[in-house]
């Protein structure tokens, strides 16, 4: 038996489901592995291992009563990871999720000046920055209860509400 | 039918203490709160993404904005995200840093000397000392932690009458506190602890602060820290001489021949307005909403001046990092507090400038010293944060550079709260398209820091960026205040109080000069910006208005 269920806000309820299709969780892993990559040997876990596409792809689960952005949120992405993938194969001849971490990163500094040419005029590239940046950064760092910072990996690698641990050399 | 002496707009900072002071006094009150009553167990779980990032216990931007007009004529609809919408008010969600306003606020054109080209200055009609009884009472009726200033620093700090005590010792230092005294030490400043509505011990039936690390911004679940709820507006509701309505929005006041005459007020959005009549009025809702109020309801205003003087105050940050210096933690037997930015330092050496190489500059403001990796949990940390050679928005190996960093070094951040200019063009009116969910259109605010802001600012910062840096600090952001600023939790002054009907709004006791009976309770009153947090002052100032009624 559990007690309390009719009282649990819409927040705390988990979806069933996420909203990205594997694909598209790909791709967004592909842009957070460089919007946030580990660096082991310096202690610093990265995006994807925290699992902030999944964060993402639940957060995009939500109902708008959740945060009012989220529907919006789903448009951004639905129409924006086809773009990127375009704009991949055009000039680097690859997939997104095929592109070498520097051709990553060219990708995100023209989103964040707002200079990929021949990029989707749909698409407002710094407003797409940010938002990629702000979710990497909340699917890392928020309470693992929203489906990223998986086993509080990043708490656990910055030292946050505890000491910094030793995640990935033994400790002699 | 209940009749009622007096009829209290908002349950926030004065608008609780107004309920305070008029049910001791005998009076019966009506106090109308737009918002429900939350308890403290709604804010549970301490969720940053819920609570910080998606900011549910504030006004949402696209149904209930602020209208900002920028220096360059560009229209925006801003986030009130200093707005509490639930009884209490933002009191439910303030840091409660409650330092006094000081002599160098009350008259500001004594330090001044003159006024800057194209603004404003006056000096308060009241002095500091005669505040001084009324701020004992707010902090004893609240609950303040604190530590007086020792002998010989009182031009450091709030100064206070001879053996006064705040009812409760300050919060437990945090860790960084040792070295920033010493580092300042060297440049002959004085940081001290911040007086706080936190409890440090068990006071008045509340709890001590746990030091949970979710402050500003949060709820508290423990109400360690003080409310108008807990404190003043638990005090009126127990005389059984207080009616609180929640969910009912005040939608005019009610006035004829110079008289007030009660309210008009909607307990549902899409419902008839009804009316509810009293001898007095008193409203607290914010300085931009007040204003509003005033405006809606059509309060006599021969000189133009509702609106005008408007204040946010001048703000400005930097944040350093010690390659000297081991992150911070929380040391020996847990003396210090590593993991809330509660424990954070204010200082007031800047607070008049005295510099031969800048004789133009004369008031400037105050500190409040905060750890970066700590002053709000991570997500608003690590978004907000720069780097060694980029400023802001960091990604890739900047951003893992700054964590590294932040992990592993000491920091620093400081939030400079500083004088204002008042200008007749920086205004509060009421928007002509947008309305909010009662129908009523929304605050629109011009807005245009004067240069003299902008100077202090950069000024001030600069000074202790050089301190840190003589100390082995690094700069990792440095953002001083510009012209624009689309909105601010600190805003008063667009109902200005003073002796002359000619030159203000209110008169010296915060009663409309047009409309008998009307007073204000907010911040709006305030003739100058102060440099400090301006809440405590507003408190006092109610106890002193409503003492007199």
């Amino acid at each position: 038996m559990t007690l309390f269920t009719a009282d649990v806000p819409a927040w705390l309820q988990r979806p069933a489901k996420g909203y990205l299709t594997p694909a598209e969780i790909a791709q967004v892993d592909a842009i957070f592995s460089r919007i946030l990559p580990a660096d082991h040997a310096r202690q610093i876990p990265g995006a994807v291992e925290a699992g902030a596409s999944s964060f993402v792809s639940e957060l995009l689960a939500m109902d708008a009563a959740v945060y009012w952005e989220i529907p919006n949120w789903r448009t951004l992405y639905r129409a924006a990871l086809p773009a990127l993938d375009d704009y991949a194969r055009a000039n680097f001849q690859a997939a997104l999720v095929a592109l070498t971490d520097d051709q990553m990163n060219s990708v995100i500094g023209g989103l964040e000046a707002g200079s990929l040419a021949g990029f989707s005029a749909a698409i407002d590239q710094k407003l797409l920055f940010t938002t990629l940046r702000r979710h990497c950064i909340q699917g890392c760092f928020a309470d693992p209860r929203w489906g990223g910072n998986k086993n509080k990996v990043m708490w656990r690698g910055i030292g946050y509400l505890q000491p910094a641990e030793d995640l990935y050399h033994d400790n002699l | 039918m209940t009749t009622y002496d007096a009829i209290i707009v908002g349950s926030g900072a004065g608008g609780g203490t107004a309920a305070r002071v008029l049910t001791k006094r005998g009076m019966r009150v009506l106090v109308f709160e737009k918002g429900p009553m939350r308890r403290p167990d709604e804010f549970l779980p301490y969720d940053e993404l819920h609570f910080g990032e998606h900011m549910p216990l504030t006004p949402n931007k696209n149904t209930d904005p602020l209208i900002y007009i920028d220096p360059t004529g560009k229209r925006k609809a801003v986030e009130r995200w200093w707005i509490g919408n639930m009884v209490g008010g933002a009191t439910m969600l303030w840091e409660a840093n409650l330092p006094r306003y000081t002599a160098e606020d009350f008259a500001l054109l004594d330090v001044m000397k003159e006024a800057p080209a194209g603004t404003s200055v006056v000096n308060w009609p009241w002095t500091y000392d005669q505040f001084q009884p009324w701020f004992e009472m707010a902090e004893w009726e609240w609950g303040i932690s604190g530590q007086t200033p020792p002998p010989g620093t009182e031009h450091m700090q709030e100064p206070v009458r001879s053996g006064y005590q705040f009812p409760m010792p300050p919060l437990r230092p945090h860790a960084s506190t040792p070295f920033l005294l010493w580092a300042f030490a060297r440049a002959g400043m004085k940081p001290f602890p911040s007086p706080r509505g936190i409890n440090t011990r068990t006071y008045n039936g509340r709890p001590a602060c746990p030091y949970c690390g979710y402050c500003q911004s949060f709820g508290c679940a423990v109400n360690d820290r003080a409310s108008s709820t807990n404190t003043v507006l638990a005090l009126a509701l127990q005389s059984g001489l207080c009616t609180l309505k929640t969910g009912h929005c005040v939608t005019r006041i009610l006035h004829s021949k110079g008289r007030v005459e009660g309210v008009a007020f909607k307990s549902d959005p899409a419902g008839a307005e009804q009316t509810v009549k009293a001898k007095h009025v008193f409203v607290s809702i914010q300085a931009i909403e007040s204003t509003r109020m005033f405006l809606i309801s059509g309060i006599p205003d021969p000189n133009k001046l509702v609106g005008r003087y408007f204040t946010y105050h001048t703000k400005g940050s930097a944040e350093l990092t010690f390659k000297s210096q081991p992150v911070w933690d929380d040391g020996p037997q847990r003396l210090f507090q590593p993991r809330t930015s509660l424990g954070s330092l204010q200082m007031r050496d800047l607070y008049v400038i005295r510099d031969k190489k800048r004789p133009e500059l004369t008031k400037g403001g105050k500190f409040s010293i905060y750890d970066p990796f700590t002053i709000s949990p991570l997500i608003k940390c690590v978004s907000r944060t720069g780097g060694a050679t980029k400023p802001k928005d960091l990604w890739g190996k900047q951003l893992v550079d700054r964590l590294v960093e932040l992990r592993n070094q000491g920091g620093v951040m400081f939030s400079f709260t500083g004088e204002t200019m008042s200008t007749y063009d920086n205004r509060v009116e009421l928007d002509d398209q947008v309305k909010d969910p009662w129908g009523l259109p929304v605050a629109r605010v011009v807005y245009k820091h004067h240069d003299y802001d902008m100077q202090i600012s950069k000024y001030c910062l600069e000074r202790v960026c050089q301190i840190m840096t003589d100390s082995g600090g690094e700069v990792r952001k440095l953002e001083p205040q510009g012209a624009a600023n689309e909105g601010y939790g600190h805003n008063h002054g667009s109902l200005r109080a003073g002796a002359d009907p000619g030159k203000s709004v209110l008169d010296t006791n915060c009663q409309s000069h047009t409309v008998h009976g009307l007073y204000v309770l907010d911040s709006a009153f305030m003739p100058t910006a102060g440099a400090s947090n301006p809440t405590l002052t507003q408190i006092a100032n109610a106890y002193r208005v409503c003492h007199s009624i």
